[in-house]
Order: C-alpha cells, then sequence, then structure tokens
C-alpha cells in the first residue's frame, strides 16, 4: 500500500482509499476463513447450504425443463436417423435376454427352494424415490448433482442413487425439496467393492475423471479387465451387490468403467435400503460418531 | 449516483437499475449449475459468473461493490456445491484485480477488454488450481481446468456484448 501522508490538502482522498482497500482486505479474510468453515464441516454451514440450495432448486428446476426437452428432440433426431441399425442390434439383443431370462427364471425357482430349505431371512424391500437432475456442478473440482426430490419425499442422507444399470453415488446434503448426490466420480467418494468373480474386495476412489481408480486391492489380487464390480457392503453405507462397473485396464492402475453416462444424467434413483436409515457423519470428514 | 430526492417510482426505478447488475450475475450463476446434457459439457462449463464480476467491475464498479461480490461467490459456492469460500475468493481477487487495472483498460477498445479478461482469467483459473489443490491435499488434472478457461474466455465476447447491450439500454438510460 502506498503512504501518501506527506499530503495534508488532500487528506480525505488516502483516508478514503485507505478504508477502501481496508474493507477490501476484510472481505477477501473473510472468504478464506468461510474456507476453513466449510473444511471443518459444521453443522450449521451444512444448514445454510441446505436452505439455500432449497430456495433456488425451483428455479433451476424450471430452467432445466426447456433444455430437457431440447436435448430429447436432438435425441430424437438421432434416433430417427440410425433406427432401422438399432432394431436389428435390438432384435440380435433380444434373443440373446430371452435365453438369460429363461436361466434367470430357472435361478430364481431353485434360489427359492433353497431358501426354504435354509431358513433364510430375505433382506428388507427397498424402497425408492425417482428423482430428475436439476443442476450438475460443472468445473473441474467437483463432481455432484443437485436432483428436484428432499426429505418430503422421502430421501434420506446416505442413501444409494443409482442411475440406469449402476450405482452414480451417495445422497450427502438433503433439503426439503432437493438433495445433493456425490457422485462416485468425486475426488471425496470412496466405495467399498468387490469383484464379483474373484471376491476381491477394494476401494472404489473417485479422482473427478469418468473412471474411478480401484483402490486397496490384494497384492496378488485375480482381477483382470473385464470383471464386473459390485458394491461390498462393508461399512454399512450400501447393500451388496449393487452393479458399479467393469474393471478396465489403463496405465495408472485398475479402473472401473461405470455402465453411466456422465454428461446425460437426467433421472437419479434414490434407493433406500432399509439399512438403518441416515448414518451420521456421511457429510465427509471429521466425523467423531464412527461408523456403526 | 441515485439523483437527490424524486418521487418513490423514481427512486424504485433507480435502485433496479442499480441492482440490475447483481441480479444478472445472480442468474449466469444458476445458468453455471443447469445440466446442458452436451456431451463433455459437465467439465468445460464456462465461468459465467467471472465474466459477470470483471464485466461490471470494470465498466460499471460501483454497482459491482466488494460486499456483492462476496455475496454471489458465496452464492456460486453453495450452489454449484464446491467447497465454501473458494468460489468467493476467487471472485473478490479478481475484483480486486480488475480495480487495480480498470482506468488503463476502461477507455480501450473492446478487443482490449478481452486481451484483459484473458489474463485476469488465467490468473483466476491458477489461482482456483492452487487452493483446490491446497483444500484437497491433490493435484488436479490441469487438463479439465484448462479446458473450463478456454471455454471461459471464448465465450466472454458473445456474453460481454450481451451484458453491453443491458448495460446501454437499461442500466444506464436515464
Amino acid at each position: 500500500m502506498k503512504d501518501r501522508s506527506g499530503s495534508v490538502l488532500r487528506l480525505a482522498q488516502p483516508v478514503r482509499l485507505w478504508v477502501q482497500r481496508f474493507t477490501f482486505l476484510l472481505l477477501l479474510a473473510t472468504a478464506a476463513g468461510l474456507m476453513l468453515l466449510g473444511k471443518a464441516d459444521t453443522v450449521i454451514v451444512e444448514r445454510i447450504r441446505v436452505e439455500m440450495t432449497d430456495a433456488v432448486a425451483p428455479v433451476l428446476d424450471a430452467l432445466s425443463r426447456p433444455i430437457g426437452v431440447a436435448n430429447d428432440l436432438i435425441e430424437h433426431g438421432r434416433n430417427v436417423y440410425g433406427l432401422a441399425l438399432e432394431n436389428r442390434t435390438l432384435r440380435e439383443e433380444n434373443a440373446r435376454l430371452m435365453q438369460w431370462q429363461a436361466v434367470a427364471r430357472q435361478l430364481e425357482a431353485e434360489n427359492a427352494v433353497l431358501r426354504n430349505l435354509t431358513g433364510f431371512v430375505p433382506e428388507t424391500a427397498a424402497t425408492e424415490v425417482s428423482a430428475r437432475v436439476i443442476g450438475a456442478s460443472g468445473g473441474a473440482y467437483v463432481r455432484s448433482v443437485l436432483v428436484a426430490a428432499g426429505a418430503r419425499h422421502g430421501v434420506r442422507k446416505g442413501q444409494a442413487a443409482v442411475a440406469g444399470a449402476g450405482l452414480a453415488g451417495r445422497v450427502t446434503e438433503v433439503g426439503d425439496r432437493s438433495a445433493r448426490v456425490l457422485l462416485i466420480t468425486d475426488l471425496n467418494s470412496r466405495i467399498p467393492v468387490v469383484v464379483e468373480s474373484s471376491r476381491d474386495q477394494a476401494i472404489l476412489a473417485g479422482d473427478n475423471s469418468d473412471r474411478p481408480r480401484l483402490d486397496y486391492l490384494r497384492a496378488n489380487a485375480r482381477v483382470s479387465p473385464g470383471d464386473r464390480v459390485v458394491t461390498s457392503g462393508i461399512g454399512g453405507i450400501f447393500p451388496p451387490g449393487i452393479p458399479v462397473g467393469v474393471v478396465v485396464g489403463t496405465d495408472g492402475g485398475l479402473r472401473v468403467q461405470p455402465p453411466i453416462d456422465w454428461d446425460r444424467l437426467e433421472f437419479l434413483r434414490l434407493v433406500d435400503f432399509g439399512l438403518g436409515g441416515p448414518l451420521r457423519g456421511q457429510g465427509g470428514a471429521g466425523d467423531p460418531g464412527g461408523r456403526p | 449516483m441515485t439523483p437527490a430526492g424524486g418521487t418513490i417510482a423514481h427512486r424504485v426505478d433507480a435502485a433496479a437499475r442499480e441492482a440490475t447488475p447483481a441480479v444478472l450475475t445472480l442468474v449466469l450463476i444458476l445458468l453455471d449449475v443447469v445440466p446442458l446434457r452436451l456431451p463433455e459439457f459437465a467439465v468445460i462449463t464456462p465461468s459465467f459468473a467471472l465474466m459477470s464480476v470483471y464485466y461490471w467491475t470494470m465498466y460499471r464498479a460501483e454497482l459491482m461493490p466488494a460486499p456483492v461480490v462476496l455475496a454471489l461467490g458465496v452464492f456460486q459456492d453453495i450452489v454449484g456445491g464446491g467447497p465454501l469460500g473458494v468460489g468467493a475468493f476467487v471472485l473478490l481477487a479478481t475484483h480486486g484485480a480488475v480495480l487495480t487495472q480498470r482506468r488503463v483498460l476502461m477507455r480501450r477498445p473492446f478487443a482490449v477488454g478481452w486481451v484483459g479478461f484473458v489474463g485476469v482469467a488465467l490468473a483466476a483459473f491458477t489461482l482456483t488450481w492452487v487452493i483446490m489443490a491446497v483444500l484437497h491435499l491433490a493435484l488436479f488434472n490441469p487438463l479439465a481446468a484448462g479446458m473450463q478457461y478456454v471455454m471461459t474466455v471464448a465465450l466472454y465476447p458473445p456474453v460481454a456484448w450481451l451484458l453491453l447491450a443491458v448495460h446501454r439500454s437499461w442500466v444506464q438510460a436515464r
């Protein structure tokens, strides 16, 4: 800051300038303080976040609708173009799936008989809420989406968000009519998973890329590209068996390719598996409560 | 500067004009968040907020005071789901940097203002990257941030043109 105290005639000008600069620095310090406050993950910060998000949710909902319609139209045009080819592919796939359906029916019947024999206690039935995606955090640092369903629709913290064929994320903040879902690709996302065929456990760690890493595998794990990965249920956040994706090998180790088109998330199913309701401290670090 | 006195309607009108830059920035922040569902667009959403804060600080600094910038930044952080305070800090720093340079850039042709934005945005994106790295103790892929920077800089002219239209026809109209 320049010192202009020598000027007696124009004293008011430097003083005003000084006050302005001081105010500016104070505001800058406030922003820095907010960063620390946010990092500490306090209840009050979360409360404010949720209330504010809830307030703008209807606006975002309204704004996202015309975009959805426009996208549908574009998609429609594209579909008409590739209709014949798609029809053939679908017919082939249908034939294959019919075969699988027969297998599944057979297994289902067999399963029922075996369960009956062993007196198996079935898992509680899952209830689910379908919600429109109304906001996505653009940018290189955060992978989360806002959905237009909240506490009043039965959404609870810790619920699994499923898109189409696989796990998309986890509900981290719940307002009255909106909720934030942390995607499995986010840097802060850690999901206990298991490789379906070899039963090797690992942690699915997001790193803001479209394909999360497979961490903490055993050194001698028998995992190869193409293997299916599902949630392991360890930690009690998700039930075991939700599909997550398939293993792909890259230069930077093993990664998982989720069956989800991240650019076109339109609806998410928020599933409550009845695993004891909301978990404590699911917002992030600094959880004193520990895992149940 | 509001003319002293005047009818209530006049004052409301003046207040509406003066609030326009802040409200417009608020709308642009919401637009940043709305999912466009274009392939890859999720990663390279340009920062409309940065453009707006730069524009108004440059050309009508008195209508984009620092406390308003802080509030807009906090709003952006919350709605975008990012760590609290980061957007606010970067927008404020941008605001401060533009204030020191605006006398040099303000009266120049539009292209010079754009070149100024190219530099200021580079500093803002670098600052964001550094803060995020420190907060998360992780080195983020600079490519994604770089793409976002390029997108923001490339879209500045049309957005600034829109802001200029609003500026001339409504904010400045007497």
